[in-house]
């Protein structure tokens, strides 16, 4: 029996030590890269249910259902408020186009104005309609971007069985970390499926600006999917939780959903 | 028919087969307004409105938004009676005095492959103008409180055949049949805003006797009724539209006739095409709008009574916008311009009519506390209006909000004749 634990331990440590040392010895670029590469379906419908608190413990929610889809390397978002009543029918419409030279084509429809409005691609660091993530934390939905950021491994920690990557990121120069808003940030990278399981970033005085914790993660459809984002900011004391439900990648979402027809019509 | 009956009847037949799946969401809404040059409280008004939505089959969806109001002062009304100006089926449902019970909208949603249709009781709004209209000509208005109410509240829903084809992946086609006859809501002669300008109503002569006809009404289903045909694509990051309708101006022409000591006013409502586009497109974060639509039948006033004081002649509008947003800051600036293109020197109007507008948001603390402000001047009259106003989300769903209405300029200016109508409103609005 003694010699039995004494062989399991051995196993279960040089399991550790073995993920340990791969994770060791993958460079940053190659662990963002397989980040980046984690599958997010073709399409997607999930709601969204938003729940904004400020420092002196005032909550809002926004109840939303949202749909994705890939077209080649276009990404398509529509965004539709269910609730409360007074936003109830706004909609938010996004082309995201593979060529980072072009910018991001937007609409808005307002139901008090009954009308689409044109909008331009928001500041990549501009908040994201009264939350805590900024429209590029939005747009990359859990990836890293390495054309902003250059980025490094600077530790690893075992945690509840897992192996996670501590990673560094710095922006490739000023006019980017201006642009996000971030001096600096790091993100922790769970190795056994990739996803980016918490991040900091820090403002342009050094500053710790907000916390992302990213937890109820599990396989919808056979892809890792997060069900829940917690945001914290540092600076206002305000933080937003992000709750996914009733994730589907398997449904076919309709091209239709993507024309501005659809968000005046709610669906 | 009464409207409620006709409304009722629809809501019997829709409503049984999707009541599983319903979703029913109300607000409840409070208004007060105080005209600062009288110091009276101009509007204390209760507002219920409840919104039920529910799927009926497969890609078929029923909503109806119905309204209650309970004025408690009534000084904005438009007439003791029902307005004249709507059709049998359109209207208030139910009114009682100060009381009012009014299916907003009524529509039944449905889609079958590109084909997308919404039949029912809806607004609709053309073109990329805020709040100034060239192509926004669907639906008719209320002007009880000039152009100071929402427009989602001022605007007039009329009943309606709207098809949508998409024709493919960036274009479509849009067909309209509205065999509702409705017209813009005018407000009562002596109320808070009542038209006095001499560009818009006629003024007689000291001593001269005015005597104001029932309108000439066309209200057929059929031959009465109003195509609209639009075209829109998104090309090259453009978005493009190309519109038609063929409708009945919304504005009663007033045609005048002396007659004895009496000045005689018999409106009529007149047809015209509306014939125009739209496109917009972004630029280094700028928003760039612009609208142009060329209405062949419009009537102005004529200051003698040749051709019963009216001046028939096409008019062309354009507009053009511009919207920048920095971090919480919005500004949107546009410039309207009307030309009446048969233009003669009796016509009291300026040939040439530019109303410039100019507007700034900005938010604070993650969007729960807003303050905006938009400026309406017209050039031409030297006249205009200032709307500074300050909002608060205070929680979920319930809102709170300040604000005031600033006229200036000439008395003869569309603007400038309600100068001494300013006014500071508040109220709060709690949905649930």
């Amino acid at each position: 029996m003694h010699k039995l634990t004494v062989s399991l331990s051995l196993i279960a440590t040089s399991i550790i030590l073995s993920s340990t040392a791969v994770a060791q010895q993958l460079d940053a670029v190659t662990i963002v890269a397989k980040v980046n590469a984690v599958d997010e379906g073709e399409y997607v419908s999930r709601k969204l249910l938003m729940t904004m608190t400020d420092k002196r413990g005032k909550s809002r929610q926004r109840d939303t259902i949202s749909y994705r889809k890939y077209y080649a390397d276009e990404k398509r978002t529509v965004l539709f408020y269910l609730q409360p009543k007074n936003v109830k029918g706004t909609g938010f419409l996004t082309y995201d186009y593979a060529d980072k030279a072009r910018d991001d084509d937007q609409w808005l429809y307002l139901p008090a104005m009954r009308k689409v409005r044109r909008i331009s691609a928001a500041d990549r660091g501009d908040y994201f309609l009264g939350t805590d993530l900024t429209y590029e934390d939005m747009k990359l939905e859990g990836k890293l971007e390495p054309a902003d950021f250059v980025y490094s491994v600077i530790g690893q920690k075992q945690q509840q069985g897992k192996t996670l990557i501590q990673l560094a990121g710095v922006p490739h120069n000023q006019q980017i970390a201006v642009e996000l808003g971030y001096s600096k940030v790091q993100s922790w990278v769970d190795s056994s499926n990739w996803i980016v399981v918490a991040t900091q970033a820090w403002d342009l005085r050094g500053n710790l600006l907000k916390s992302i914790t990213n937890s109820d993660i599990r396989r919808i459809d056979g892809i890792w999917t997060r069900h829940l984002i917690e945001v914290l900011n540092h600076k206002t004391g305000h933080q937003t939780v992000y709750q996914f439900s009733e994730v589907n990648y398997k449904t076919l979402v309709k091209d239709s959903l993507f024309r501005k027809n659809a968000l005046s019509r709610g669906r | 028919m009464s409207v409620l009956f006709f409304n009722s009847m629809i809501l019997c037949v829709l409503l049984p087969s999707g009541l599983v799946q319903a979703e029913l969401s109300s607000s409840l809404q409070q208004q007060w307004a105080f005209n600062t040059s009288t110091g009276d409280s101009q509007k204390m008004a209760t507002v219920l409105q409840v919104e039920f939505n529910t799927p009926l089959a497969e890609e078929s969806y029923f909503t109806v938004i119905s309204e209650f109001k309970y004025d408690f002062q009534k000084h904005l009304a438009t007439a003791q009676e029902r307005p004249p100006s709507y059709s049998s089926v359109n209207g208030p449902s139910w009114e009682n005095g100060k009381a009012q019970l009014t299916v907003q909208e009524l529509y039944l949603d449905s889609s079958w492959q590109q084909l997308q249709l919404r039949l029912g009781k809806q607004q609709l709004v053309w073109g990329e103008a805020d709040g100034l209209k060239v192509l926004d000509k669907v639906n008719p208005s209320r002007f009880s409180e000039f152009i100071l109410e929402d427009f989602d509240q001022s605007r007039i829903a009329t009943w309606m055949l709207n098809a949508q084809w998409e024709v493919d992946d960036s274009s479509s086609l849009q067909l309209l049949w509205i065999p509702d006859s409705s017209y813009h809501e005018m407000p009562r002669a002596g109320s808070e805003y009542s038209f006095s300008s001499a560009a818009t109503v006629p003024v007689p002569a000291p001593g001269v006797q005015l005597q104001l006809r029932r309108a000439a009404k066309p209200d057929h289903w059929l031959t009465d009724s109003e195509l609209g045909v639009k075209y829109t694509a998104f090309k090259n990051g453009w978005d493009i539209s190309l519109n038609y309708l063929y409708h009945y101006r919304d504005f009663a022409v007033l045609y005048r006739q002396q007659q004895g000591s009496k000045l005689v006013i018999s409106p009529e409502y007149q047809r015209s095409h509306l014939i125009g586009g739209s496109l917009s497109n972004t630029f280094a974060g700028v928003t760039l709008r612009a609208e142009i639509g060329l209405d062949t039948a419009s009537f102005f006033l004529r200051s003698d009574l040749i051709d019963s004081g009216i001046t028939k002649s096409a008019e062309l509008s354009s507009l053009i916008g511009l919207d920048w947003q920095g971090g919480d800051n919005r500004v949107s600036g546009q410039w309207l311009l009307s030309n009446i293109l048969d233009y003669n020197s009796q016509i009291i109007r300026d040939q040439y009519e530019h109303t410039l507008s100019l507007s700034y948001q900005r938010d604070f603390a993650n969007q729960t506390i807003s303050f905006s402000t938009l400026a309406l001047h017209s050039p031409t009259n030297n006249d205009g209006l200032i709307r500074p106003k300050l909002s608060y989300n205070l929680r979920s769903g319930f809102d709170l909000w300040l604000g005031a209405d600033v006229f200036y300029g000439s008395k003869s200016g569309l603007y400038g004749q309600f100068k001494d109508r300013d006014r500071i409103y508040t109220g709060f609005e709690w949905s649930f």
